[in-house]
């Protein structure tokens, strides 16, 4: 019997059709089931995005990306449209301009953005003023209370905010919801889109929702599992580990101090990365890379919170 | 939608109505109808309360033009598409709210 030559396969996958489409006078090609926001990002066009995730079905709260197309009666959402053969996108038009910069205001008067990336350069390229809506009501201490029947209003003398008392009711991880934009990304992940272990979810509604448990009880009575995937994904920092914010409440949290080293998971052999932020020689944050292929940027709890033993000196 | 009122009536409270049950209707999944629904309202509640001065409601005006405009443009659905509606009409077809009481 001769020795035959094995080949191996080469995956090459479904053919992909390319769609032509003009973005601010440019044509360009991406593949079918592309976005807007992939087109427009393959031209060079630097959208900003808040409740985008790349690890998550869009859900169109933010309105931070909205773009021109010609034909639509109002302006689209780039992350979820998908690109259509010719259409023709405007990214930088008057109306898209002032979409953004009151989006921006919006949210810049009702929440407290210093942890969100990006957004003061934002700001600047679109001269967002969200004082303009007046000086910021005072904390609500009772807004996670539900009352039925129509809003009280007040005299329209301050701006309402999310302001309200941080939650602090466990060792491992923060929620500060006066920096919540309402993206649902916590709750995504939180839910059937990964972890289903839905412990968290909207309640209330129009500008009196929050995240919240059930029955808003405190994290240890709820269903929460401590996977962090929600402090993966959260965009403005309303979410964070306790070691994250006990450092910034110290002042001694900086991020230019610190280093990531992503490295493999020991609790168990399904084989999660995890990317160890370390800052003098401590490890302060975990976080998992959203392109491996295991977890797609989840961790359980062990791999999120269990790293104090490397630190026991 | 056209809604018949005398002239009797004092408008902007009906737009204080109006805006008040936008605000309460609004689902508050996305940003401008969340946010903007209260910002509209919190305009005209300050409009109604400082009245009389013509001409001292113009900074609010331009407010409620801007935060009506990316209510329209902006808003998934057709509720904060048109909560401005109401208000854009009264300032722009009766002169509403410039020399208010």
């Amino acid at each position: 019997m001769t020795a035959t030559h094995e080949r191996t396969p080469v995956e090459m996958g479904m053919p992909v059709r390319l769609v032509t489409l003009s973005v601010d006078g440019q044509e360009v090609s991406v593949p079918e089931g592309s976005t807007l926001l992939d087109a427009c990002t393959a031209v060079g066009e630097d959208i900003p995005t808040l409740c985008y995730g790349d690890t998550l079905t869009p859900k169109n709260a933010c309105r931070v990306c909205m773009v021109e197309v010609e034909g639509s009666r109002v302006l689209v959402p780039s992350c979820s449209r998908k690109v259509t053969e010719n259409v023709v996108v405007r990214t930088d038009t008057e109306r898209v301009r002032h979409s953004r910069r009151l989006v921006l205001e919006l949210l810049g008067s009702s929440v407290d953005l210093s942890t969100t990336p990006h957004v003061e350069e934002w700001m600047a390229e679109y001269a967002a003023d969200p004082g303009r809506f007046g000086p910021p009501a005072p904390e609500d201490l009772h807004r996670d209370v539900h009352e039925p029947g129509e809003h009280h209003a007040g005299d329209g003398s301050v701006a309402e905010t999310m302001e309200q008392p941080d939650k602090v009711d466990n060792d491992l991880y923060v929620r500060d919801y006066s920096k919540c934009i309402l993206c649902y990304k916590c709750v995504d992940a939180c839910g059937t889109q990964w972890q289903n272990t839905f412990a968290i979810q909207v309640a209330g509604r129009g500008f009196e929702s929050q995240i919240s448990t059930e029955f808003n009880v405190e994290l240890p009575e709820s269903a929460c599992v401590y996977c962090g995937n929600c402090i993966e994904v959260c965009p403005t920092g309303a979410l964070s580990f306790k070691s994250e914010y006990d450092m910034r409440a110290e002042g001694t949290w900086n991020e230019d101090e610190q280093t990531q080293t992503t490295t493999l998971c020991t609790f168990c052999g399904v084989g999660c990365n995890l990317t160890l932020h370390v800052q003098d020689n401590t490890i302060v944050k975990v976080s998992s890379p959203h392109d491996h292929s295991v977890g797609h940027g989840n961790l359980c709890i062990k791999g999120r919170f269990g790293f104090q033993h490397v630190q026991n000196r | 939608m056209i809604l018949a009122l005398d002239d009797t009536v004092d408008l902007t409270r009906i737009l204080l109505r109006i805006a008040g049950f936008f605000r309460d209707e609004s689902c508050g999944q996305c940003v401008p109808c969340r946010v903007g629904t209260v910002r509209q309202e919190e305009a005209l509640l300050r409009i109604a309360h400082n009245g009389r001065s013509p001409g001292s409601n113009a900074g609010d005006i331009l407010l409620l033009r801007d935060v009506g405009q990316v209510m329209k443009d902006a808003s998934i659905c057709g509720l904060g598409q048109a909560a401005w509606n109401a208000v854009e009409s009264a300032i722009d077809r009766l002169g509403a709210l410039e020399e208010t009481r």
